[in-house]
């Protein structure tokens, strides 16, 4: 234990630098007795009176050396931070963690209290609450140097990002607020039900003998009143949904659902005389029997209020809409996007692997990359085919124009970015694929020889240069188009001299190809 | 502390969110989803993400609820974003009567009230609403480190010192979503001697205690972090003083709102350029040049636009197949940098025409010099010239003046600049000088009483001592902003306690690691420059000791905080002379 170690001449050591500072929480003191005063008041050095178990003197941890011992004689209850999972540094050969500078005496090195690696000091800079235990704490610990990764691994440092989910709260204010309007609801169906059996079976007896056929619309008035009994006439004044008193013009009405009377103004469509056929088929869910066959009821209608039709079937009506087709614009995206998603999940494959094989090539990887990159072709072009189905499609509005839109402008940069990793792809896997297809059956095929003198290896180099080409065509073409929207002109012209020069080129190919071209 | 990562994560989160179950048991595979914004969130999306993002997570469709004629689109999903103002609850009530989407799922950028909740549970009876959350993003995202909440000061304040009561209520809340978004239950301090910030300073406690349970429920952390509020009006000159950096010259003679620079005034402007998108984000050329000063960026722009000239050489040369691949695959980036290049010669070139025009440089020069160096005879000179120069504005001699009267107000000079000033200018603008005075004497002679506590000694060691308070070479620069002070002093744990109060004292002595700083009354992009400089500095340095994020009510440049000055002290001066 040299004497360099000693809290005393380690604050020495600090006044040799420009200021004076506390080596705990880097507040500047203007001399010795401050900084001896501030250690005391501030951290808790000899605080006897009020120290807890846990607080104490922090000196030991203070000095800079990481080998020696704390001899400081220590009033009351010691705080001793735990120091055997510090690092011992080797001088002249370790090196501080995150500069890696040479550490060559115990002055340039510190350990960081928390970690215990070894540092030099410009990288132990920071300082952290731990317990005895060198564990963090931020409530009852007391501060120590630590490293960066330690204070930056803080619990809480480096969170963000509240979010509060209410759905619970809101399920269960809805559910509570709705509640009645689903009894009533419940309520208005039961009578629904009640009244269109009740219809059918009078209608039936109609059908069956003449004086009942005649007592049919008494009959069903009658029983529409013992369903619901009616307001009187005398009660109502103003029409219970618009308010509107009743005159001479404006007709009193009842609802067969509620009962309530009500006016039949168009323009407000308070109520409705409704076939009732129409109403059994919109809520068919009910337990209404259909049976209607031998049956009439076709010409009955019954007056009902706008507020219970809304009720009845407002959902219904949802619910139906929903469960029609999907709009073709939304069919096709899913297709689309199955595509997209192949096409995403080969791609990453198709390339590592053909980095294997120009690396070190052989047989049967060959085959599987080149199956691999037909599919990955294969689903391109039906991802192209979908895309112009897309933009075939009449859109019935508005909103479905810009969907289409947004669709298109997607589809396009998802060729752009996938189908350009792929381009030099193909040429390695192209001039791979010509040196090693010398299979049995390719002989066969090259001696029943082709019309134009090609041996099947010129032929599959050329194709693999055409699909090359054409891949290129395409996406020179699809350039050519997007700038000459934007109204970059000289882009555009530039990209034309490519397609003339891309078009020579497959055309050359092509020719060569003769017959043995893609058909 | 990174805004943009906030802001993805909650973008993240709002597109991507799955609903537990689907209420009507119908929406259960992904599908295409519209996205229903209102005003408020138009501005934060658009500042944190762009259509192409939004289009790679099937949001197809974006809209405005605030649109009541959009169409019936029941297989889609719809997510709605959106402020619980009781206006776009309304909106949202509407919606939800007459859907016209399939399923819905709701979030608020702030806290919903009760009474706003139920409010939607009663006019969802088709049970329409798949998911109600809350994420806290009341704010919007300039830099990485610097927010703004948008808002004139003259819907903020009735008075320049007092709060209007929505305008208080507006920002509390706001500041609250900005605590929330990045986890912090921060000790609050403000500036002393400044009403607007000690009552914003109270109000944002008394929310966080409301809340505490609930929402401020964080893993305590040594450090606490903070929020120090403070107001513009006690460092008027920043604001005042022609900017030289690239972002605040956009923001300063061009206009740069949510991103968007319109430069459709600009003389023979192309039409593609007529609005142009400028994100620290997105742009890598602009993330690189934000904070250089006009010179500095003039170099930059040269060499962008060179080794620009050098690809399109490369690529006229085409000759063999092998060059054609090569090109193909360049191009989307090449088309890409073609766009860019434009663009930032077209801002770059306005800026400088705008210097020219407006004879900015001779103003600037004298500006500085009269905040640099009080009480020069030849500043004084300058200035007098520069107020009888026919060629300058008028705004820019009132602007001079009221500089000058900022540095030297017992001046004896003060009225022979009143009567140039008078003899140069229309007489409402000097009235407003008078008016201007006004204000500001008060204020600065209170706030001097606080400083001059600090003898001369001190006062001389906190000159040497701050970092970065080097005067620079640069004549256009010579003003530092007192904020620079202010973290110089908070990074060495020394910010004055009587100057800078706290409202709850902490316990323990503290350090202060996160600071978020929030101007009330404005920030200033000069300042933002000055807290990513120091978060940059402290990053290399000191292993990211302490770090900084800024914030105002909104961002000015210099007609703007002239206008607010103006607008805000209108019809009230006789209560400023109380006080």
């Amino acid at each position: 234990m040299d004497a360099a170690d000693s809290p005393g001449s380690s604050d020495n050591s600090r006044k040799l630098d420009s200021e004076l500072s506390c080596p705990v929480c880097a507040q500047t003191v203007h001399d010795l007795a401050r900084l001896n005063e501030h250690l005391d008041r501030i951290h808790g050095f000899g605080d006897v009176s009020h120290a807890d178990a846990s607080r104490t003197s922090k000196q030991a941890s203070m000095s800079q050396n990481t080998v020696e011992k704390s001899f400081r004689p220590t009033k009351g209850n010691a705080f001793e931070l735990k120091r055997d999972h510090w690092i011992k540094p080797i001088w002249g050969k370790s090196r501080c963690r995150t500069c890696s500078k040479k550490l060559n005496q115990a002055r340039e090195a510190i350990n960081c209290r928390r970690c215990g690696e070894v540092f030099c000091k410009n990288h132990c800079d920071l300082i952290i609450k731990l317990n005895v235990n060198a564990e963090y704490d931020p409530l009852q610990g007391e501060w120590c140097k630590c490293c960066t990764s330690c204070f930056r691994n803080r619990a809480g440092y480096n969170e963000f990002g509240v979010a509060f989910d209410k759905t619970s709260v809101f399920v269960e204010l809805r559910g509570s607020r709705i509640e009645d309007e689903q009894l009533r609801k419940l309520q208005l169906e039961n009578r629904f039900i009640r009244l269109a059996n009740g219809i059918r079976q009078i209608s039936n007896q109609a059908s069956k003998s003449m004086l009942a056929s005649i007592r049919k619309y008494t009959d069903i008035n009658k029983f529409e009143r013992s369903v619901i009994p009616w307001t009187p006439d005398e009660a109502a004044f103003a029409c219970s949904l618009c308010s509107k008193p009743f005159t001479l013009a404006l007709r009193k009405h009842h609802c067969r659902l509620c009962g309530k009377v009500v006016c039949d103004e168009s323009q407000t469509n308070c109520s409705n005389q409704v076939p009732i056929m129409s109403l059994i088929r919109a809520a068919s869910d009910l337990p209404i029997s259909t049976d209607f066959l031998e049956t009439n009821v076709e010409d009955v209608q019954i007056r009902v209020c706008s507020a219970c039709v809304r009720t009845l079937f407002k959902k219904r009506k949802f619910m139906k809409e929903i469960s029609l087709p999907e709009p073709s614009i939304l069919r096709i995206y899913d297709g689309m996007r199955n595509t997209a998603n192949v096409i995403l999940s080969i791609l990453p494959k198709v390339l590592s692997q053909a980095e294997e094989i120009s690396s070190a090539p052989n047989g049967p990887e060959i085959a599987l990359l080149t199956r691999m990159r037909r599919k990955l072709l294969d689903s391109f072009s039906v991802y192209d085919r979908l895309t112009k189905q897309m933009l075939k499609i009449k859109p019935k509005n508005s909103a479905e124009e810009r969907i289409q839109k947004a669709i298109v402008a997607r589809a396009s940069t998802l060729i752009q970015e996938n189908m350009l990793p792929l381009r030099s792809l193909t040429s390695t896997a192209g001039t791979k694929n010509s040196s090693h297809e010398t299979t049995p059956e390719s002989e066969r095929s090259t001696n029943q020889g082709y019309g134009n003198n090609l041996s099947i290896r010129e032929v599959k180099e050329y194709r693999n240069q055409l699909m090359v080409l054409k891949e290129q065509k395409f996406l020179v073409e699809n350039m050519v188009a997007s700038a000459s929207k934007q109204r970059k002109f000289d882009e555009a012209e530039i990209l034309n001299e490519n397609l003339r020069e891309l078009n020579e080129q497959s055309e050359m190919i092509a020719r060569a190809l003769g017959e043995e071209g893609f058909r | 502390m990174n805004l943009f990562q906030v802001s993805d994560f909650y973008i993240d989160r709002i597109v991507n969110s799955k609903s537990k179950s689907a209420p009507n048991g119908f929406l259960d595979k992904p599908r295409i989803k519209a996205l229903l914004l209102d005003k408020d969130t138009t501005g934060t999306i658009s500042m944190c993400t762009t259509q192409s993002e939004l289009l790679e997570h099937e949001v197809y469709l974006i809209d405005t609820l605030e649109n009541q004629s959009r169409d019936a689109m029941r297989h889609l999903k719809c997510l709605v974003y959106a402020k619980p103002t009781d206006e776009t609850i309304e909106h949202l009530v509407k919606e939800l009567q007459d859907p016209k989407y399939g399923e819905y799922q709701i979030f608020f950028n702030n806290t919903v009230t009760k009474t706003q909740l139920e409010r939607l549970a009663e006019s969802d009876d088709l049970e329409v609403v798949s998911k109600v959350e809350e994420v806290f993003q009341d704010y919007q995202v300039l830099n990485q480190d610097l927010f703004s909440l948008d808002v004139r000061s003259s819907k903020l304040f009735s008075h320049q010192m007092i709060w209007d009561p929505s305008g208080l209520a507006d920002t509390t809340h706001s500041i609250i979503s900005l605590l929330l978004s990045l986890k912090v239950k921060p000790l609050v301090r403000y500036e002393a001697g400044s009403r607007l910030t000690s009552k914003l300073a109270k109000e944002v406690m008394q929310e966080i205690h409301k809340n505490e349970r609930a929402l401020f429920d964080f893993p305590v952390i040594d450090s606490p972090p903070l929020l120090l509020i403070l107001d513009r009006y006690q460092d008027p000159l920043t604001p005042l003083l022609q900017p030289w950096t690239y972002q605040s010259m956009i923001n300063e003679y061009i206009g740069i709102k949510r991103n968007v620079v319109d430069l459709s005034k600009v003389p023979d402007i192309d039409d593609s350029l007529e609005q142009v998108v400028l994100s620290s984000k997105q742009d890598p050329f602009f993330h690189d040049t934000m904070y250089l000063n006009f010179g500095e960026l003039g170099d930059k722009v040269k060499q962008y636009v060179s080794s620009y000239k050098d690809k399109t050489k490369s690529n006229t040369q085409i000759n063999t197949i092998e060059d054609i691949k090569r090109f193909i695959g360049k191009f989307p980036e090449f088309k890409k940098l073609s766009g860019n290049v434009s663009k930032h010669m077209a801002i770059v070139s306005e800026l400088d025409r705008q210097l020219q025009v407006q004879h900015v440089w001779d103003v600037s020069e004298v500006e500085q010099n009269i905040s640099a160096h009080t009480g020069d005879s030849q500043v004084y000179q300058d200035l007098k010239s520069v107020l009888s120069d026919e060629r300058i504005s008028g705004f820019y001699k009132l602007k001079l003046a009221c500089i000058y009267s900022l540095r030297n107000a017992t001046s004896p000079h003060m009225n022979e600049v009143s009567a140039t000033l008078a003899a140069n200018v229309s007489p409402e603008e000097l009235n407003f000088f008078h008016h201007f005075n006004s204000v500001f004497q008060t204020r600065i002679k209170n706030a001097n009483n606080g400083k001059e506590r600090e003898d001369l000694i001190s006062e001389l060691a906190k000159k040497f001592n701050q970092k970065g308070q080097h005067k620079s070479d640069n004549v256009f620069m010579q003003h530092v902003p007192d904020l620079s002070a202010i973290l110089s002093d908070l990074s060495k744990n020394k910010l004055p306690e009587d100057r800078f109060p706290f409202l709850e004292k902490p316990g323990a002595r503290t350090f202060c690691q996160d600071v978020i700083i929030f101007h009330v009354g404005g920030t200033t992009f000069e300042e933002a420059r000055i807290v990513h400089q120091f978060n940059s500095d402290m990053a290399a340095d000191a292993g990211g000791k302490t770090r900084v994020i800024l914030g105002g009510t909104t961002l000015l440049n210099t007609r703007e905080f002239l206008n607010d000055c103006r607008e805000v002290g209108q019809g009230s001066a006789e209560l400023t002379d109380l006080l």
